[in-house]
């Protein structure tokens, strides 16, 4: 599984995949860094909205995860190098989790890397604040990560699908119907956010998905997307 | 490499039992049934005959719509632990550019469970006469270069069965005949390898027996011998520009081996004979004799399409 974990992550970083993802997670860094130079700080709840929910959880956390995700089984579909894995002796999970694994490390070092510094700069240092980012949104890449592989596998306008989900879904649709949030990924984020500190998104308090709940349905979701991407390579008909 | 005989078993190596296989209304492959013991199979047909999806089934890349594939006796769809035994060249080029041809064989032999993945992958590769290039990424070889490094790469196992779709596709004269070489040794030691292609030479020099697909079905199957021999009694139509084709024509009539003479509008003469080679061998005499100058001479129904239309009685 080692050799298959280092071949999908140079595969998946090619470099102008690399170069775009890049772009992204700088874009983090300067807001932080801009919020850090001004002399009208913004208050903790602004922050929460605009780094956290807004930047990373509506765009940077989910185009990076679907840009890497949607290509760890997909690009072995499109180049038809699929084949090369699925005929030989290794168990479909065999095959699923180290394309998982690798999928999650090209996201998770630029992501990550990005999060840490630009939380750090906006929250002023504020460990705690940037504890409980940081591990929403590696909560959340994991799940993000399982469905767009999952996605991947299952259709060639993945990345579409992809966009529409995390744009048209997630970003407006649960802005107009409060009920949809708990069919979001973001939303879970960010309960977990406001689950390690309390301090964060205080001003809505009543829409978020409490810690315990939004733990279990990104672990959920994680478990049940790599189940249903492993069933689908059983299942499919290899190209 | 080290290549071990594989186990002696009485039953076929592949058993494909009334296999069909449908894309909507498409119907790619139709109740097609036959076995496969050792040696080398050809699998003929003109593109689009139902050759790569058939070979898709049997592979277990794919699954029927009706029928079953057996391989070793087993069931070869979600049975993973089969390509121990198997290796598999589809027709697609599929490999990672970045990888040297060394890096992609040691590659393949670590996902198919090989102890000592560098050494049969060295192996492998001075089989299939790469070594020189072994360590340059794959994405600068030429297109022959890639089929033999995956030829390399399917070998490294050392697999009882070899299932090969248009493994010759982009290798030059040379190339071929170093392909042939190496995949009838590999049939000596006792090996079955299925091998696909349109061109019907290709087959020619390498099968033992051979399978026709045309339509989606079985149009026929034996030795390649007796195949051959009902290809060169069906009527062949010849085409013939010259200098004088009434000439021609009256002199060509007079030929055992002549059938039938038309002229076409355009002035060519249309020789039909059964005997083609006799016709190849008096044409140019019979022009020399009559002061005809042969200007062009084209075979008008050599593709593969109609020679299978022939033998499915079209």
């Amino acid at each position: 599984m080692g050799t298959l974990y280092w071949i999908s992550v140079r595969q998946l970083a090619g470099r102008s995949r690399m170069i775009i993802i890049g772009v992204l997670a700088i874009v983090p860094v300067l807001l932080g860094l801009t919020i850090s130079l001004s002399n009208d700080a913004p208050t903790g709840s602004d922050l929460d909205g605009t780094m956290i929910a807004l930047l990373f959880g509506a765009a940077i956390l989910p185009i990076i995860t679907l840009t890497i995700s949607t290509a760890a089984l997909g690009n072995d579909l499109e180049d038809r190098t699929l084949s090369n894995l699925t005929l030989t002796p290794f168990a479909r999970w065999a095959i699923i989790l180290p394309k998982y694994t690798a999928s999650i490390t090209v996201a998770a070092l630029p992501l990550l890397a990005s999060a840490v510094i630009a939380l750090t700069l906006a929250y002023e240092g504020d460990s705690k604040a940037v504890l409980a980012g940081v591990a929403g949104m590696a909560l959340a890449l994991a799940a993000y990560s399982a469905v767009f592989m999952w996605l991947g596998l299952t259709t060639g306008r993945a990345l579409g699908f992809g966009l529409m989900y995390v744009f048209v879904w997630e970003f407006l649709f649960t802005q107009f119907v409060s009920g949809l949030r708990f069919l979001s990924i973001r939303a879970y984020m960010v309960g977990v956010v406001r689950g390690i500190d309390d301090r964060r998104f205080a001003d809505q308090a009543d829409k978020i998905i409490s810690m315990p709940v939004s733990l279990a349905v990104l672990v959920a979701l994680t478990i049940i997307f790599t189940a249903l991407a492993i069933r689908r390579l059983r299942t499919m008909d290899v190209p | 490499m080290t290549m071990t005989a594989p186990g002696n078993s009485n039953g076929p190596v592949i058993s494909v039992s009334g296999v069909s296989r449908w894309f909507g209304n498409v119907v790619s492959v139709s109740d097609i049934s036959f076995d496969v013991f050792p040696g080398i199979t050809g699998l003929l047909g003109p593109n689009g005959a139902g050759k790569t999806t058939l070979l898709r089934m049997i592979t277990g890349l794919a699954a029927t719509s009706e029928g079953q594939v057996t391989v070793f006796g087993e069931s070869v769809r979600n049975n993973p632990e089969l390509y121990r035994r198997i290796g598999v060249m589809s027709e697609h080029e599929a490999v990672y550019d970045f990888l040297t041809g060394r890096n992609f064989v040691q590659f393949a032999a670590t996902m198919r469970g090989v102890a000592d993945a560098k050494q049969a992958a060295a192996e492998a590769i001075e089989q299939v006469g790469l070594t020189f290039a072994a360590d340059r990424k794959m994405g600068g070889y030429s297109r022959g270069m890639k089929q033999r490094m995956r030829l390399a790469a399917t070998i490294v196992h050392d697999p009882e069965l070899l299932i090969l779709d248009e493994p010759l596709n982009g290798a030059d004269p040379r190339q071929r005949v170093h392909f042939q070489e190496l995949l009838k040794n590999l049939a000596k030691q006792g090996r079955t390898i299925v091998i696909s292609s349109h061109i019907l030479e290709e087959v020619e020099s390498l099968a033992d027996r051979v399978l026709l697909i045309v339509n989606g079905k079985l149009a026929a199957s034996g030795d390649y011998r007796s195949i051959r021999a009902a290809l060169n009694e069906r009527p062949y139509h010849v085409r013939v520009t010259s200098s004088d084709s009434r000439s021609l024509a009256s002199g060509l009539v007079k030929l055992p081996e002549v059938e039938a003479v038309n002229i076409d509008p355009d002035g060519a003469l249309i020789a039909q004979a059964r005997n083609v080679l006799a016709l190849q061998m008096a044409l140019p005499k019979l022009a020399l004799e009559s002061g005809v100058r042969l200007v062009r001479v084209e075979p008008l129904d050599d593709s593969l399409e109609s020679v299978f239309s022939y033998l499915v009685g079209d």
